[in-house]
């Protein structure tokens, strides 16, 4: 159908107005639909930011709670109370002592509570010692707040566990139980009000309402008391346990407490918690305040006012029908649709340059083209300085990644990028314009034209740099930490809360090895071994030293145990050091002590000058003298009494050279009684052999002379008793033929008398002849045989009288008992003597054939040890002759007695022809009690006697040489200068 | 005596009193020489030896009281007395000897000193200036378990007795230590003396040197604090005692001095503090003592 001309005039009218109207109420619909999406995204992003700020406080929170419950944990093993439990257990009653275990616990608590402080205020209120039923054993303050929590799970609770619990009252406690021995004792608990931390830690940061409920949620907390909260609404709302944001209109949550101010309107709330106390946070806030939304409204009040505008001149323009006033009215809409944009625009810079953190936005051809304050202020450059510039330039990073980084979206439309079109939490740093570096976190959007393609991204970034020290500082001492744990000289043990090894480091690997091979003991064995004395020890005291045995082997290592709460899955750190050489070195040491201390010898331990610095109780109690009476002085045989008998140059010669010196001492005790010693002087040296001390040990062989005296004296009363029978037997000899001849001489003496008597009558008697008389009595008496045999008689009498005083001479100076002081001696008439008076002994088996040097000269001597010791070799010789069965005087034996005179001394030599000494036993026979003969005929201390008498007393010598079957010759050296080598006689 | 010893014996006597004089001072003299010596052995919290302990601050108060310097003497425990009167003091049992003369180098004795009657022989006590106790220690391995007190003393002791019986225990002669005082040779105790200082005592028993110990409560207190969980107190071996400040009998004015001055400092409470300080548990042990008006 054909449209009329009339109509045609309007269509072409209308269509131009219909145009302009829908063009208007289309872009007036973009303009509002680009802002409110603006304004959307920008309230999102500011929940999300509100959010993220609450969330990062109750960090805060729960870091404080944390330490707070390292702090109960501490205190739940403290030594104060953990000793207080440990008194008790020993049963020690309040009355004697437990009462000031007590009072240590309470004084922990006063310091607690005086030194745990946040800001100004005290952390806690009051601190309780509770025990194992909850009654209250000791509070602070005295009269403070005490509440017993019954804990359900009270008997399950383990070491190192805290319970935190909000009340509704506005406070948390903190209750920790104390183990000993693994046996539940008591609990430590600590109160705090929220008020006193919580208003601390939220400074100026939050400006609404916090909330503070605990699990079920009941309120614990409110920071503004004006209005009432009613928090059962929002158990739906936080079932799931989830951090989030969320509206509720004001009345459903708040209740004013002052009906004349009630309020009413959206609230926003901001939700989060810490699950593992069980407290629930809200952050109540006006949503109006959050959102304002009144700028949304305003904006599309002015559009509509807009929009009005347009569509009135449209209408105008309509009216006019003119293509100049359409056009014009055009123009007009276009500035004023260029105004709204540009305002919008300035609205977005005012929001880009008032954003505290950097923002900065990016073409597509990778250039700023706009950069907030913030951004400038942090990189130090103009505006003008950044604008155009390639983004890459402005980083660290290399400039390909940062390209391939804002320019993220590549060539795909903005729609196919996930809904938010963003990069998070992208790390890249800044190079501020001096060259420093700036670690940040992006978060970078794509923007679009009004076309919707992409012209490029903004890039809000937080610096985090701070936080990237902190990390890389942790992340070094990490490192730190654990070379540490490598180089520290001494195995390291981290140990889980089950008591099990989290961690090692190598020295205790080797120390592990080490000893799983000496205990031959699997490694695990050991292990768990060790763990579990462990385990025991740091029960009781956190360093110790701890023994394992094995196969009759010990170890002993030393641990010290700090108990770690901060580090998560780590209880305990322990060192352990192998120190079984230095305790087996120490050991050996207190015994060579205790061995000093208790031996009966005296030691005495001077420094190389001479003075004493250590004397052993033996010394003291066989000197007589206080320890102070000898420590630094010194010691009687380095004295001037001492210098008196002229051994001390030779003493200190010999010690000098670094020589062992022997010898022995006699001196006087403190009460003045004489006492023998034998002394061994002995050099110490350092480790670079230098002489740094003198050690003496002197046994006191004051009885032991003595007897050796006494038993010298028996000896030689044994030797005489022996000889004594021989002796009598030669005296006998001469006194029996002396007694025949002084019979004879009697009854000679007798006739004579009668003749001499007839002789005389006869010369009275006138008339007898004396021829008869004479002849006759000539005849009885046998005159002839008298003046024969009388002479023979008394010869042979004199000749016995000398032999008896011979023997008896002999014996008297044989036995004679002698000086202690040596004497020249004339050693060819003592060995004389000696043969003399035992001439018994070896008469009947042996001859003695003596080889005397008639020159030799006096001999410094105690003469009756040297008969004793000659004697005793006679003796000796004699019963080897007999063993070959000598008899004399058929087939006698032979003893040669020799002496000579030598430059330095003289010499006497003493051979038999016995049976000689079995070389087997050859190097004995100076020993103290040695003896090949039968039980009773020797007492094994003939020739030990010889060689003391010798040797000792006489500093000479003597030496043997022996032939088994031909005989035994015995060689005595002595000297013919009495020197004194540290002994007095 | 005739008229030649007795001549000899008035020589004698002069001399002594001459030479006893030569140091022995009272007030006036200390006041005139401008220091007073206070004689003393550490021991736990009266004397700590390192220029501390509640007697070493009461003593200096009471010198700057007198307007005189202080001056620290230090003896041991064998010559304290000694050192004070003059004498060389020998206890036997209750009574003493005196064995000859030694050189007077203290005006007063303060050191947590017992008041026991031999000393009483000798010295003169102020008032009682410190509770006391003597009770039986013995290590925490130690099969002996603590008493459970009865509420009378005297049954207390006779408990702690009983434990003793063939048992090693040690203590100090010259002391309030002293086994002897306290007549465990009933009980069959086994006495060791000890060489060393009282201080170490406690370390003395935790080597396993005897069984059991004397320490008197002060001590104990402190061993506790130092070795807690490492001893136990089993009981008393002693009532209540007290302890002062000993004076020669010749200084009856010092004596006196310090009598005004102690009443002086525990009515203003500056006696209290001190004690706080060093054996801040006494009151807990004592309240009687300390609640007592001088």
């Amino acid at each position: 159908m054909e449209k009329s001309p009339q109509k045609k005039g309007l269509l072409r009218g209308i269509s131009p107005l219909v145009y302009a109207h829908l063009f208007t109420g289309a872009l007036i619909c973009i303009l509002l639909a680009t802002n409110y999406h603006t304004q959307h995204r920008y309230q999102q992003t500011n929940l999300q930011q509100l959010q993220n700020n609450f969330e990062n406080w109750v960090i805060g929170v729960d870091y404080f709670l944390s330490e707070r419950e390292a702090d109960f944990r501490d205190l739940a093993v403290s030594k104060p109370i953990t000793s207080f439990f440990a008194n008790r257990a020993l049963g020690m009653t309040m009355t004697y002592g437990l009462q000031a275990s007590l009072n240590n616990v309470t004084r922990l608590f006063s310091q607690l509570q005086n030194s745990s402080r946040i800001g100004d205020n005290p952390i806690y209120n009051s601190f309780n010692l509770l025990d194992k039923d909850g009654s209250v054993l000791t509070r602070q303050p005295a009269f403070g707040f005490a509440q017993w929590l019954p804990i359900p799970e009270a008997d399950e609770m383990k070491e190192g566990q805290v319970i935190i619990h909000s009340h509704t009252s506005g406070a948390v406690s903190f209750t920790a139980p104390i183990f000993l021995h693994s046996g539940l004792q008591g609990f430590v608990q600590g109160w705090a009000d929220y008020n006193s931390f919580i208003s601390y830690l939220t400074g100026n940061k939050i400006s609404g309402m916090l909330l503070i409920a605990d699990q079920d949620p009941n309120l614990v907390f409110q920071s503004r008391s004006d209005e009432e909260v009613i928090l059962e609404p929002l158990r739906p709302l936080i079932a799931d346990g989830v951090s989030k944001t969320f509206e509720l209109p004001r009345s459903s949550l708040l209740v004013s407490r002052d009906k004349n101010t009630s309020k009413t309107g959206e609230l926003t709330l901001f939700y989060t918690q810490i699950p593992e106390y069980d407290i629930q946070f809200f952050l109540v806030e006006d949503s109006s305040a959050v959102f304002k939304r009144q700028s949304l409204f305003l904006f599309m009040g002015v559009l509509a006012a807009l929009s009005l505008g347009v569509f009135l001149v449209s209408t105008s323009i309509y009216r006019a029908g003119t293509k100049n006033l359409l056009l014009r009215n055009s123009l007009t809409e276009a500035e004023k649709r260029e105004k709204a944009v540009g305002k919008k625009r300035k609205e977005l810079d005012a929001i880009i340059r008032n954003f505290l953190d950097t923002l900065i936005v990016v073409d597509n051809q990778l250039r700023v083209i706009r950069v907030n304050q913030a951004t400038c202020k942090l990189l130090g450059y103009e505006e003008k300085e950044l604008l155009h510039r390639p983004i890459a330039t402005l980083f660290e990073d290399p400039s390909d990644m940062i390209d391939s980084i804002f320019s993220f979206y590549g060539e795909k439309d903005a729609d196919v990028f996930n809904a938010r079109g963003e990069l998070r939490n992208v790390e890249l740093s800044y190079r501020s314009k001096n060259g420093l570096c700036l670690p940040m976190s992006f978060n970078i959007s794509i923007i679009q034209d009004d076309l919707g393609n992409i012209s490029g991204v903004v890039a809000g970034a937080k610096e985090i740099s701070t936080l990237k020290s902190a990390m890389d500082k942790l992340a070094g001492q990490k490192t730190y930490i654990e070379n540490l744990f490598d180089v520290v000289p001494e195995g390291l043990l981290a140990i889980s809360p089950s008591f099990t090894i989290v961690k090692h480091n190598r020295i205790f690997t080797e120390i592990l090895r080490e000893w799983t091979a000496s205990f031959g003991v699997s490694e695990k064995s050991l292990t768990d071994e060790l763990l579990t004395s462990l385990k025991q020890a740091l029960d009781l005291t956190n360093q110790s030293v701890l023994s394992l045995n094995h196969n009759n082997k010990r170890g002993y290592f030393q641990y010290h145990g700090v108990t770690i709460s901060s580090l998560e899955g780590i209880n305990h750190v322990v060192s352990i050091r192998d120190i079984t050489r230095k305790r087996m070195a120490e050991e050996a040491r207190i015994l060579l002590a205790t061995v000093i201390e208790q031996t009966a010898d005296a030691v005495i331990i001077t420094d190389t000058g001479g003075i004493t610095l250590y004397v052993n109780p033996a010394a003291v109690n066989n000197s007589g003298y206080r320890e102070e009476e000898l420590v630094g002085y010194l010691p009687s045989f380095f004295t001037e009494a001492f210098d008196e008998l002229k051994q001390c140059k030779k003493l200190w010669k010999t010690i000098s050279n670094g020589e062992v010196w022997y010898g022995r001492f006699s001196n006087r005790k403190k009460c003045g009684t004489l006492m023998e010693e034998d002394v061994t002087i002995s050099p110490v040296r350092d480790n670079e052999d230098a002489i740094t001390h003198y050690v003496a040990i002197k046994h006191d062989v004051t009885e032991m002379a003595l007897l050796q005296r006494q038993l010298l004296q028996a000896n030689k009363l044994e030797a005489i008793g022996q000889l004594a029978a021989g002796v009598a037997h030669e005296i006998n000899t001469p006194m029996q033929y002396i007694q025949n001849n002084v019979t004879f001489f009697d009854q000679a003496f007798g006739e004579l008398k009668q003749l001499l008597t007839d002789y005389q009558l006869l010369l009275e008697k006138p008339g007898i002849t004396a021829d008869d008389s004479c002849r006759l009595n000539l005849e009885e008496i046998d005159l002839e045989f008298l003046l024969t045999e009388i002479p023979q008689s008394i010869e042979e009498s004199l000749g016995g009288i000398d032999r008896v005083v011979k023997i008896v001479s002999a014996m008297k100076e044989f036995s004679h008992p002698g000086s202690n002081e040596k004497i020249a001696t004339d050693l060819n008439r003592a060995l004389n003597n000696t043969i003399t008076v035992s001439r018994n002994e070896w008469k009947y088996v042996a001859e003695i054939i003596t080889d005397f040097d008639q020159d030799l000269p006096l001999v410094p001597c105690l003469p009756n040890q040297f008969n004793q010791a000659t004697l005793n070799l006679i003796i000796n010789g004699v019963h080897a002759i007999a063993e070959t069965g000598a008899l004399a005087p058929e087939n006698p034996g032979r003893i040669t007695i020799a002496t000579r005179n030598r430059n330095d001394g003289v010499e006497i030599r003493i051979s038999d022809s016995g049976i000689g000494i079995p070389e087997d036993i050859q190097d004995r026979i100076f020993d103290p009690f040695f003896t090949t003969k039968e039980v009773g005929r020797g007492t094994g201390q003939g020739l030990a006697i010889v060689h003391d008498i010798i040797t000792r007393k006489h500093r000479g010598s003597i030496d043997f040489s022996s032939t088994p079957g031909k005989g035994t010759k015995f060689i005595i050296r002595l000297p013919l200068s009495d020197h004194h080598q540290g002994t007095t006689v | 005596m005739n008229s030649r010893g007795f001549v000899l014996f008035i020589s004698f006597l002069v001399t002594l009193l001459i030479t006893g004089s030569v140091t022995a001072r009272d007030l006036t003299d200390i006041k005139k020489d401008g220091v007073l010596r206070h004689l003393g052995v550490p021991y736990a919290g009266f004397v700590t030896g390192d220029g501390r302990g509640l007697d070493v601050e009461v003593m200096q108060l009471f010198a700057r009281e007198l307007g005189v310097k202080y001056q620290y003497v230090q003896t041991g425990w064998k010559d304290v007395i000694n050192d004070l009167v003059g004498k060389q003091v020998v206890p036997d049992g209750s009574k003493v000897k005196i064995n000859g003369e030694v050189e007077v180098r203290g005006d007063l004795i303060a050191n947590g000193l017992t008041i026991i009657p031999w000393r009483q022989q000798v010295l003169d006590y102020s008032r009682p200036t410190f509770p006391t106790q003597v009770w039986l220690i013995t290590n925490s391995q130690s099969p002996l378990r603590p008493i459970s007190p009865s509420g009378t003393i005297e049954k207390d002791i006779t408990a702690v007795k009983a434990m003793l019986n063939n048992r090693t225990v040690l203590g100090k002669s010259n002391t309030c230590l002293d086994p002897t005082l306290y007549a465990l040779s009933e009980v069959n105790a086994i006495t060791k003396y000890f060489d060393g200082s009282l201080n170490e005592l406690a370390p003395a028993l935790m080597q396993g040197t005897a069984d059991t110990t004397l320490l008197d409560v002060p001590d104990s207190l402190v061993a506790l604090a130092k070795w807690p969980g490492q001893i136990k107190v089993l009981g008393p071996v002693s009532p209540q005692q007290e302890m002062g400040v000993g004076f020669r009998k010749d200084s009856p004015e010092l004596r006196l001095a310090f009598g005004a001055f102690f009443t002086k400092i525990w009515e203003n409470g500056t006696y209290f503090k001190m004690v706080e300080k060093y054996y801040p548990d006494v009151f807990d042990y004592y309240p009687d003592f300390f609640q007592n008006q001088l």
